[in-house]
This record gives structure tokens, C-alpha cells and sequence, in this order.
């Protein structure tokens, strides 16, 4: 067994399930990463209260998988052409329900994982890109909060960018 | 269940909208108020530069009716009190004037269609109609005018009323916003004699605070500038990448103030704490001062780039030496170019440097340098033995003779040049070239060849085609070619076997004598461009 191979951590899902876990693994996420940093290697679980164990499983399955990839650049948010690119693996792993998609970025924002933010962002933008208005809101049960005379007036202003 | 994710997580979904992708953002505007709140801010960002030109005034019309009801008197709009439902300057992070000319064009012709300006008084309470002459004015900022530089020429009642409209939406746009990311003022595109008040933009009060952050900025035209550089040195010290280009030169002067307006660019260039680009189009530098204002963004600068530009007067370029971290050099149409001039570039490594480009072909709009030129051809030699293994992208337009210098440093010293691009004045020359470029970059994956006078017969293309490296992967032809269905079928058998795609032009009478079949059996995709002749892709 290698050195790094014997690293390992204990991870606690909200719904109380354990996940042993290599360091390197669990590393992807920024938040596991700098905790484990800070109080160095315990026996202790560390409790993840806003991960279920069905997305904690999914999360450590794409760690796993990305263990060896370079931690991602800092990126400028002002970027004017983002690529909307997934590549094959991704895309499959993000052929889930759209709950589990959802949770996926969930558990991502709040682990700090970007490049399985990114993927998982990613994937709903291209779930909106040439939708109407009615059809976003069909695909993910979107209340329409708008008066009527609001919707108009928001419809008249930006018409400018309506296809047609 | 609901879209139940954060606005963080929101606000990241639609930064991957593609900032052109204006129909998908305005769909994600009426989704409902989150969505409406946190998309506006992505479409209203550079609303001119994706709106489809001739819907352009409704984004105008939104902008005007934020103008102050006592500019809106005075233009004689009939909007007095009408708000929009936002605050849509306030999103704007990009300008460039060109947009603002074209959007208050398309505007007011509406407008005159429909009758707008017949009741405009002037101050002297007579009617007047819309092609009246307007006196000349001269130029004038904040109050101040601007030293007798220049005097607006008399205009029609309707381009003043245009000039009018776009000096109010610029100073909305940068009252209103907060930080504006990308400047363009380039007026190249209208004509010599275009009248506009472009010199007081960064005298808007607002200014200082608005532009004081731009990445980006971009200054050129027929216009003088002097006046827009000093007063930008004063509050615009975060520019990334600058480009200036300069119509005021040569015979063609109106102005004397070149060497003023070398100066406020050198003093601009000097304050910027990070420079990492810089671009000088068409500009007659006459000494060292813009090099020396270079060298203090020495560790910052990355790109180089000189277009119709000279440097003839200017002595050897010792600064630019200093500039170590440079990672692109490029060079195109700057005849006068000497080993002087290179000569101290020579002593000095580049490690970063991985494109390099060097063109003197002959340019026919540019008459005063017609005759025979010899480029520093040793030189530049050097600067790419310097730049060794990193270097990977090398363009190259000179006559023949000098080439031969540059293939043995490029085969010796450059093992990595991937991509080369060959500027040549006839398809013929490339046969001399070919043997050259292969042997000095076996490990060539992209070619380019852009010839600039004639079109490639059937029999040159097949012939270079068994001279191509056999590590390629992309060759373009930008010429036209004359291929044939049995052409076609000569060059897949002789192609590099590694190559994945060919493009090339031909005129639209030949593209009809390539058969279906043809197409489909090498996967070609016919492009218009130019409206006259048809770009083909296939991929093999």
C-alpha cells in the first residue's frame, strides 16, 4: 500500500453515512481541502449537514475520477465567451434527474469544487439555450411572478433581442 | 420540485449563455423577476454589438428615454416623462462609438420618416428643415475649448442633431454605469472628414470615474488624439490592451500634431501600471520616445504589434530589448525596417517568445514604399534562435532571397513551430518556399498560405500538395484556387496522411462544377463569404 494510498478521511453525509475517503480525493474540494489543512489528519469524521449520502456518493464518484486533474486557473467572471464545452465522461456522469443535477451543483457550491460546478452550470445553460420564456419555465417549474402589464412592458423594452 | 438554486449558482448558469446568444438571454429575462434581475446585467452589457443593426434604435430609444427631460427639450424629443422600467445604462461595461453612430442613424432615419424634427426651431425662433446648414463650431469640452485644434465644419441640421444625440448618450452611459471595460473610438470607418466631439469623451466629468478601470481601449481614425491621451493618463491606469492607430500622418497630415500626439501616447503608455498588449496601426514614429514609455511595461508586456507603421527615423530599438517577457512580435507592412533598428533585440533572449511575425510584402495602398527593401532578415534570425523551442507560430512575407538564413535557425534551434504562415505576392512562389518551410519545421501541423495577387492553378496546388509535411494537419489556401472533381480526387490521393482539413476559395462559377457526390464523399461544407466566391471545408 502506498503512502498516499493510506491517507485517508472520514466523510459523514447529513443522512448520518459514513464515507471513508482518500485525502487526495476528498482534496478536490476546496472546502475538505483547506479543513484538512487546518486540523491535519484526524480519526474524526467530518460531518457534510447540507450533503445526503445518494449525492455525497455521486460528488466523491467525479472526485475520484478527477483526482489527478490541475486544480483549475482563477477565472476572470468577465470572460465574454465561455466555453460551453463538456466532455464525454462529464456529460454522462450529468446524465442524472434534474433534482440530482441540481444537488450535484448544490453540493459542489458548497464543497467548492469549481470544475464540478462549472460542469454541472454548464449543463443546465445548455438546457436553456434556444428555449422560449414558457419553455424554461416548463423545464424546471418556474413560477411566472410578472403582472401582466410588467411582462409587456419588460417584452416592449428588450424586443430589441428577441429573435426573429 | 422547482428551480430551487441559489442566485450565485443562477448567476453562473447564465454567464454560460453566450454573451451573442441575445434571443436565449432575452427568453431568461422573462422567466420571471430572479432570473429578470440577474440576466439584465449580461444583456444590457454591449447591447450594440449583438443587436441586429436595424433593430438597433429600440435599444436607443430605451437609453433616450433616460435622458434628463431638459436634454430631451432640447433635442426636441417627444419623450418628456416617459422612464423605462430600468436603469439600463447602468449595465453598459462596453463602448464603442461606431455602435452609437450606427444605432442613432438607423434612429433618426426612422424618426425623419416619421416626421420628427419638422417643428425644431432654431434659438432665433425660425423653423428650419432637417438638411439646413449648422455654422462651424469649434470643438469644445467641459466649457473649455480645445486650443483652436479643430473646427467643426459647417453641417446639416440633421448631423448636428446625430453629433447632439451621441454627446448625450455618451455622457448618460458614463454618468450612469459605474465601469466601463472596453473603449473604442475608432472612426476609421467614417470618413476623413467626419465631424464628431469623440475628443471630449474622456473630458465627461463622469469620465474619471466610469473609464478609470478599462481593460481595453482602442483609439483610431481620422481624429486628433493627443487630447484624449493626456487626459486619459490621468485616471486610466489599468489598461490591458491598447491599440492605436493614426490617420494623421504622412502627406495626408491636416494636423501637425504628431509629435504632441506621440507624446500623450507615450505619457499614456507610461502610467499604465500592467500593459500586456500593444498594437500602433499606420503610425510614423519619428524617435524613441514611445519605445522608452514601453520599457517601463517591460515585465507586464506579452504582445507587440506593429501594422503600416515606421520606424525609419527612430534609431535602434534598444527599449524594446528590455521588454523580455514578450511572448508575440509582430511586424507587418513596416517597411524601413533596418538591422540598426533590429539589431539590439538580437543581444537580447526572448524565452517567451512563441509567435513571431515579419511581413514586407508589397502592400499596393501604401505608394511611398514601392521600391525594393531588404529586410534584417539575419537579424530576425537571431531573434528566433533566441526564442528556440518555444517558439511554435512564425509568419514570414519577404522577398525570397531571405529566407534561406531563416530556415537553417528555424531547423536548428526550433524544433517546435507548429503552425506557419506564408504571405506570398504570387501562387508560384510557394513552390520555392515549400522545401524550405517542411525541411525547417518537420513537426508543422498548420499551414496557411495567403497569396495576395493570384489565384492558384489546378496544376500548382497538386503539385505543392506532394511537398506539404507529412505531420500536417490543417491547410489553408486564402486564395482562390481553380479545383476541379477530379482535382479534388488527385489531392486526397497525395494529401499528408495526417491532414484533417483543407480550406480554400473559388469563385462561385466553379464551386457549381463540383458534383453532390464529390461533396458528400469528402465531407465538404460550402461557406459564402464575400457574397462572390464560396470557402470549402472538408476534413479528411
Amino acid at each position: 500500500m502506498s503512502a498516499s494510498e493510506a491517507k485517508k478521511i472520514t466523510l459523514k453525509s447529513c443522512d448520518d453515512i459514513e464515507f471513508k475517503v482518500d485525502i487526495r480525493v476528498a482534496s478536490r474540494s476546496i472546502l475538505l481541502k483547506n479543513m484538512i489543512e487546518d486540523v491535519g489528519e484526524t480519526d474524526q469524521s467530518i460531518p457534510l449537514p447540507n450533503v445526503n449520502e445518494r449525492v455525497l456518493k455521486k460528488v466523491l464518484e467525479w472526485c475520484e475520477h478527477h483526482k489527478d486533474d490541475p486544480q483549475p486557473a482563477i477565472e476572470d467572471s468577465d470572460t465574454r465567451r465561455r466555453n460551453t464545452e463538456i466532455d464525454d465522461w462529464n456529460k454522462k456522469f450529468l446524465e442524472v434527474e434534474q433534482d440530482m443535477l441540481f444537488e450535484i451543483i448544490l453540493a459542489a457550491n458548497y464543497l467548492d469544487i469549481k470544475q464540478l460546478l462549472d460542469i454541472g452550470c454548464k449543463t443546465v445553460a445548455n438546457m436553456i439555450k434556444g428555449k422560449t420564456p414558457e419553455q424554461i419555465r416548463e423545464t424546471f417549474n418556474i413560477q411566472n411572478d410578472f403582472t401582466p402589464e410588467e411582462e409587456e412592458q419588460i417584452r416592449k423594452e428588450n424586443e430589441w433581442a428577441e429573435d426573429r | 420540485m422547482g428551480f430551487y438554486l441559489p442566485t450565485e449558482c443562477l448567476q453562473k448558469i447564465l454567464s454560460y449563455i453566450d454573451e451573442e446568444d441575445i434571443s436565449t438571454q432575452y427568453s431568461c429575462l422573462l422567466v420571471n423577476r430572479i432570473w429578470h434581475d440577474n440576466t439584465l446585467p449580461i444583456l444590457w452589457r454591449r447591447p450594440f454589438a449583438y443587436v441586429k443593426p436595424k433593430y438597433s434604435y429600440k435599444v436607443l430609444h430605451a437609453f433616450l428615454l433616460l435622458l434628463p427631460n431638459e436634454v430631451k427639450k432640447k433635442l426636441g424629443l417627444l419623450m418628456i416623462n416617459l422612464k423605462p422600467m430600468n436603469n439600463y445604462a447602468r449595465f453598459i461595461r462596453d463602448i464603442d462609438y461606431l455602435h452609437l453612430v450606427g444605432a442613432v442613424d438607423t434612429w433618426l432615419a426612422s424618426e425623419l420618416r416619421n416626421g420628427f424634427m419638422n417643428s425644431l426651431l432654431l434659438p432665433n425662433g425660425s423653423k428650419v428643415r432637417p438638411d439646413s446648414p449648422m455654422p462651424p463650431v469649434p470643438y469644445f469640452c467641459d466649457g473649455e475649448t480645445i486650443s483652436g485644434l479643430y473646427e467643426r465644419p459647417a453641417v446639416t441640421l440633421e448631423r448636428d442633431l446625430k453629433e447632439q444625440i451621441i454627446d448625450e448618450l455618451c455622457k448618460l452611459i458614463l454618468s450612469r454605469t459605474n465601469r466601463i471595460d472596453r473603449l473604442v473610438l475608432d472612426l476609421e470607418k467614417l470618413g476623413a472628414d467626419y465631424v464628431s466631439n469623440v475628443v471630449a469623451i474622456p473630458r465627461i466629468p463622469e469620465a474619471q470615474i466610469s473609464l478609470a478601470n478599462i481593460r481595453e481601449f482602442v483609439c483610431k481614425g481620422h481624429f486628433p488624439k493627443e487630447h484624449i491621451f493626456r487626459e486619459m493618463a490621468k485616471y486610466c491606469l489599468n489598461i490591458d490592451s491598447l491599440q492605436v492607430g493614426n490617420r494623421l500622418r504622412w502627406d495626408r497630415l491636416r494636423w501637425n500634431t504628431v509629435n504632441e500626439t506621440c507624446s500623450a501616447l507615450a505619457q499614456l503608455i507610461s502610467v499604465q501600471r500592467k500593459l500586456s498588449k500593444f498594437v500602433l496601426i499606420e503610425w510614423k514614429i519619428k524617435d524613441l520616445e514611445l519605445f522608452n514609455a514601453l520599457k517601463t511595461q517591460s515585465e507586464s508586456l506579452k504582445h507587440f504589434e506593429m501594422y503600416k507603421s515606421s520606424i525609419s527615423n527612430c534609431g535602434p530599438l534598444v527599449p524594446l530589448a528590455k521588454c523580455c517577457n514578450l511572448e508575440i512580435f509582430k511586424m507587418d507592412a513596416c517597411f524601413g525596417t533596418t538591422s540598426a533598428h533590429m539589431k539590439p533585440l538580437t543581444y537580447r533572449a526572448f524565452p517567451k517568445l512563441r509567435h513571431f511575425t515579419y511581413i514586407d510584402t508589397i502592400y499596393p495602398d501604401i505608394p511611398e514604399f514601392d521600391n525594393e527593401w531588404d529586410p534584417p532578415a539575419d537579424d530576425f534570425a537571431a531573434i528566433m534562435s533566441n526564442a528556440g523551442q518555444c517558439l511554435v507560430e512564425v509568419t514570414l512575407g519577404m522577398d525570397k532571397k531571405n529566407y534561406p538564413v531563416i530556415f537553417k535557425t528555424l531547423s536548428q534551434f526550433c524544433p517546435n513551430v507548429k503552425k506557419y504562415v506564408s504571405v506570398i505576392e504570387w501562387a508560384s512562389d510557394i513552390m520555392h518556399l515549400m522545401p524550405g518551410i517542411a525541411s525547417s519545421c518537420p513537426n508543422l501541423e498548420e499551414l496557411t498560405i495567403e497569396v495576395l495577387i493570384k489565384t492558384f492553378q489546378r496544376e500548382e496546388l497538386i503539385n505543392l500538395v506532394e511537398t506539404l509535411p507529412s505531420s500536417l494537419q490543417y491547410f489553408h489556401i486564402n486564395a482562390s484556387a481553380d479545383f476541379f472533381d477530379e482535382d479534388l480526387t488527385a489531392f486526397m490521393n497525395k494529401c499528408p496522411p495526417r491532414l484533417r482539413q483543407f480550406t480554400w476559395l473559388t469563385s462561385c462559377e466553379r464551386y457549381t462544377q463540383f458534383s453532390h457526390e464529390r461533396f458528400k464523399e469528402y465531407r465538404v461544407s460550402p461557406v459564402l463569404e464575400g457574397g462572390y466566391r464560396h470557402h470549402l471545408i472538408f476534413k479528411v
